[in-house]
């Protein structure tokens, strides 16, 4: 096809040929020149397009026939299957251009064009709205800022406007559609045009969800109706059967897509395929999309801020496991992005409640950590306390921007989540300074201190030294997880390092703990101080004493949860101490050494590796002397023990894998023990069986090279790490002989 | 494997002549384009080849370039001087000879040694074993996952060699650079 042809098929009649004047002018150009504009960089040169290139010039794509007519239901199941599949890898991360907008009928309808015939306008038309209509909604919070543009979701829209249709008319036409195929002769067919009407429907109420307002932890609001979720769930659940998969491979093809309208709208994107998912995907995808929308809607039965993060926690970590171990995804796109919006209002309320917003709930968390009954939470209401207020609120504008980035990095992939963890460390790491020299020159006149010890209490250095320490453990954890740690000898020191934030963690919890404790002992202890007290000063105390001992039940269950925070790290700390353990009797048979092409030395790696905690005062890192140090004594060790056979190390191993055993009968009894609500708690067993894995595991490993090394005396051995089907911290060291 | 010259490219017209400069570059693009999944116009090609030259290696065989590595350095954050690695593409006959272990050994050093990097870096995808094994044979470690970082979906992850100590503190903490130079192009 000359150009002529290729834009007649195209309907392009109105260009101007500009070659000649373009090559007269580049002909002025110096050989080996560059022309550019000074704004035009390597990130803008990395977008561009580029003519007559075939890899970035959409006009040279070969235009496409289409010949869009459906003629029967069975074309029109086909065209909407199809379609369906093309929204997927949309969400999957394709542009629009390769896969909604390669459908005729789409860029007809947004264009407002007439679609021709019955079958066309009765059934497909229909469908298409919902489609236009759900890709609006989903462009919608797509800019809304809460995720990546590209990264997450692709919301170029090659200058279409997709907001054409009213949500109120869609519904109709779709329930409408439904209606006319339910009066047709039954058939495989019409059953399909009417189940993928009605996932299209469901979908449609999606959005509403950001417009439940309502308080914090008074149950799912009576107004909610989720009844649609479970419809859709359902509805997905039959049409995920292997028959409907086959209904659809046998369909009748029709030509409604093709790659012309990368030529013929804006396209800000190199020529590509076109992308759509399988039905079988599709329908995958969409059920993931409902489930995990199911359990965004959960955060309704949260019962207090502290169970909330809890939530928030297991709702950041949820994976969704593909056969593919390189891939990492977490909730689907669209609940990830509905999610920041849902919880986080405009207003910066949560959920809308007229209560609580980002300040009160982080007071609230505060409070139950480490601030309640405390002297300064006290003064905070004495008018006389101006400069404690004043400081107080100002420690408060620091550590909102640090909470609110926890609050936004549960919506992000996985991927950008360890980057929102690394983020919040360091916003940690200062306020904890900021808040020490606060709390230091405020302890000479609150004398807020431990009785025994006259250790003062710190409740918000140490509410700030909990959630510091929780995110040092965490991107240790997080860089495992996204394999960040390659092999046997960075692993080995990842597992070391998160053994020791472990250690510290745990040891801030006791601390905790007993702040708690000595709360409620000075409550207490109040019936002892009023009946020593006299006149006024007894009566104040009597007041106080009504006052404080409200929030026994408070510090009753923050204890219990203290506990439980306790052993979850113990046997985190356990778990991880095993493999460093087994990593080590690797090292034996020189699994620990450096790449052989080593272009640096071992101590910039490793500070390197841990960079994220260079500049972090408390706790320091653990210096590369003393990693150097351990693996001295390591070898002297194995030396010597080689003789005994290690049983010293294979006791060691084995009492600690029965710690991990015993603690994790302890972490059911205590979510029992804790009353989470029922799909919390399902969430922390889930967990508990992927931790008893890792433990046997582990276990297994050790012994598998202990037995090596007894039946050779030079066993060479191959590392592999298994993922699936594994803890996201604890992938499987698969050793095997060579 | 003998019979392979390594060269960096040269773009002075009158120490090789104009026709070897087209040439040579012509067969870099080639490469590239053939064995990268990205597309990259032609800006982006010049962008480095016009700059740093000489951090563009060949390997050719009878005068046909069959490999390259194409490489860049510039101030990060103002705070250290970063090499990064664009692009290495070998021709698939001459794969398993040690000609990219050759290319990036000899960029890297080059980097190092010419430009005092205190940091390299590069992006390669995460399903890409064989080109992972590659440079973290060198000591590269992984820093970063960049999620569904290429056109073809997959995640990318980024990695560094660490040259001086700069490279292990925070950009943050670390002087502003005296001497920051610009690209030209």
């Amino acid at each position: 096809m000359d150009v002529q042809q290729q834009l007649g098929v195209l309907n392009i009649h109105d260009y101007d040929d500009i070659t000649d004047e373009f090559f007269s002018i580049a002909s002025k150009i110096e050989y080996g020149d560059i022309a550019k504009s000074k704004h035009f960089k390597l990130l803008e040169g990395t977008h561009a397009l580029e003519v007559m290139n075939p890899k970035l010039d959409t006009a040279l794509l070969t235009p496409e026939q289409i010949d869009p007519a459906v003629p029967t239901l069975d074309h029109a199941a086909w065209v909407m299957a199809r379609l369906l599949g093309c929204v997927c890898a949309w969400l999957d991360n394709n542009s629009l251009s390769v896969s909604v907008l390669s459908c005729h009928y789409v860029e007809q309808l947004i264009l407002g064009n007439p679609v021709e015939g019955t079958i066309e306008n009765k059934v497909l038309v229909p469908f298409v709205k919902a489609v236009v209509q759900f890709v609006n909604q989903v462009l919608s919070l797509g800019v809304a800022g809460v995720i990546y543009e590209e990264e997450d979701l692709n919301t170029q829209t090659m200058d279409l406007d997709f907001a054409v249709f009213e949500s109120e008319d869609v519904s109709q036409t779709v329930n409408g559609a439904v209606q006319w195929l339910e009066t047709q002769p039954k058939s495989e067919s019409a059953s399909l045009c009417i189940a993928l009407l009605s996932v299209l429907d469901q979908s449609l109420k999606i959005n509403s969800l950001v417009q439940i307002n309502t308080e914090l932890y008074q149950g799912t609001p009576k107004t909610a109706d989720f009844s649609y979720i479970d419809k859709a769930v359902s509805l997905l659940d039959t049409l995920a059967s292997p028959e409907t998969a086959k209904l659809v491979d046998s369909l009748p093809k029709t030509a409604c897509f093709s790659t012309n309208v990368q030529r013929t709208l804006n396209n800000r994107s190199p020529p590509k395929p076109l992308a759509y998912a399988s039905f079988d995907q599709s329908v995958a995808s969409f059920a993931k999309m409902f489930v995990d929308l199911r359990f965004m809607t959960k955060v309704f039965l949260v019962r207090d801020s502290i169970e909330l993060l809890d939530y928030l926690n297991v709702f950041m970590c949820r994976r969704q496991f593909t056969a593919d171990p390189d891939e990492i995804l977490g909730n689907h796109i669209v609940v990830r992005t509905l999610m920041q919006l849902f919880l986080i209002r405009d207003d910066q309320s949560i959920l809308g409640s007229k209560h609580w917003n980002i300040s009160t709930l982080l007071i609230d968390i505060v409070n139950k950590i480490s601030l309640q009954n405390s002297k300064i939470q006290q003064k905070l209401s004495d008018v006389d306390s101006k400069e404690i207020r004043e400081g107080f609120e100002k420690l408060l504008t620091q550590l909102e921007p640090a909470f609110y980035n926890f609050l936004t990095s549960i919506s992000q992939n996985p991927s950008r989540q360890r980057q929102f963890v690394n983020k919040e460390l360091i916003i940690w790491d200062s306020i904890q300074v900021e808040t020490e020299n606060f709390e230091t020159g405020l302890n000479s006149k609150l004398n807020d201190v431990f009785p025994d010890s006259e250790l003062p209490a710190m409740p918000l250095a140490s509410f700030v030294y909990y959630l510091k320490l929780s995110k040092m453990a965490d991107l240790l954890f997080k860089s495992i997880e996204l394999d960040l740690y390659k092999d046997p000898r960075e692993l080995h020191l990842g597992y070391w390092q998160l053994g020791n934030q472990l250690e510290h963690l745990i040891q801030h919890i006791h601390r905790l703990l007993d702040l708690n404790r000595l709360r409620q002992t000075q409550i207490n202890n109040y019936s002892k101080r009023i009946k020593k007290a006299k006149g006024d000063k007894k009566n104040k105390l009597r007041e106080q004493y009504e006052i404080d001992k409200e929030f026994l039940p408070q510090f009753e269950r923050m204890e219990r949860y203290f506990e439980f925070q306790l052993v979850k790290y113990e046997i985190h700390k356990n778990l991880t101490e095993s493999r460093v353990c087994l990593f080590r009797l690797l090292q034996r048979f020189g699994l620990l050494g450096l790449p052989k092409l080593c272009k640096v030395s071992e101590e910039i790696l490793y500070n390197l590796q841990f960079k994220s905690y260079q500049t972090i005062g408390i706790p320091q890192l653990l210096p590369y002397s003393e990693y150097q140090h351990i693996m001295r004594q390591n070898v002297w060790i194995h030396g010597s023990l080689q003789g005994s056979g290690a049983n010293y190390e294979r006791v060691l191993m084995k009492q600690r894998a029965d710690r991990v055993n015993l603690d994790l009968r302890r972490f059911e009894a205590m979510v029992a023990k804790l009353q989470y609500p029922k799909f919390m708690a399902e969430a922390f067993l889930d967990e508990v069986k992927l931790l008893k894995k890792a433990n046997i595991a582990v276990q297994l490993a050790f012994s598998q090279v202990l037995k090596a090394a007894t039946e050779s005396s030079k066993p060479e051995f191959k590392v592999s790490f298994e993922k699936i089907g594994y803890h996201l911290y604890y992938p499987n060291i698969k050793v095997t002989t060579k | 494997m003998s019979g392979i010259d390594y060269e960096p490219l040269s773009l002075d017209i009158s120490e090789v002549g104009r026709e070897l400069v087209d040439f040579n570059i012509e067969q870099v693009r080639r490469l590239v384009d053939e064995h990268l999944s990205e597309p990259y116009s032609i800006y982006v090609y010049r962008f480095f080849l016009n700059n740093w030259p000489n951090l563009t290696i060949m390997a050719k065989h009878q005068g046909k370039v069959i490999g390259c590595i194409i490489s860049k350095v510039e101030p990060h954050r103002d705070s250290r001087i970063r090499g990064y690695i664009g692009m290495l593409a070998v021709d698939n006959e001459y794969r398993g000879q040690g000609i990219a272990k050759e290319l990036i050994s000899r960029s890297l050093d080059s980097m190092i040694d010419n430009y005092k990097c205190d940091e390299i870096i590069l992006e390669t995808e995460v399903v890409n074993k064989a080109a992972l094994r590659l440079y973290e044979n060198f000591g590269f470690l992984r820093v970063k996952r960049l999620f569904r970082y290429y056109l073809n979906k997959h995640d990318a992850l980024r990695l560094i060699l660490p040259v001086s100590e700069k490279s292990t503190i925070r950009s943050t903490f670390l002087p502003k650079l005296e001497n920051s130079m610009e690209s030209k192009y």
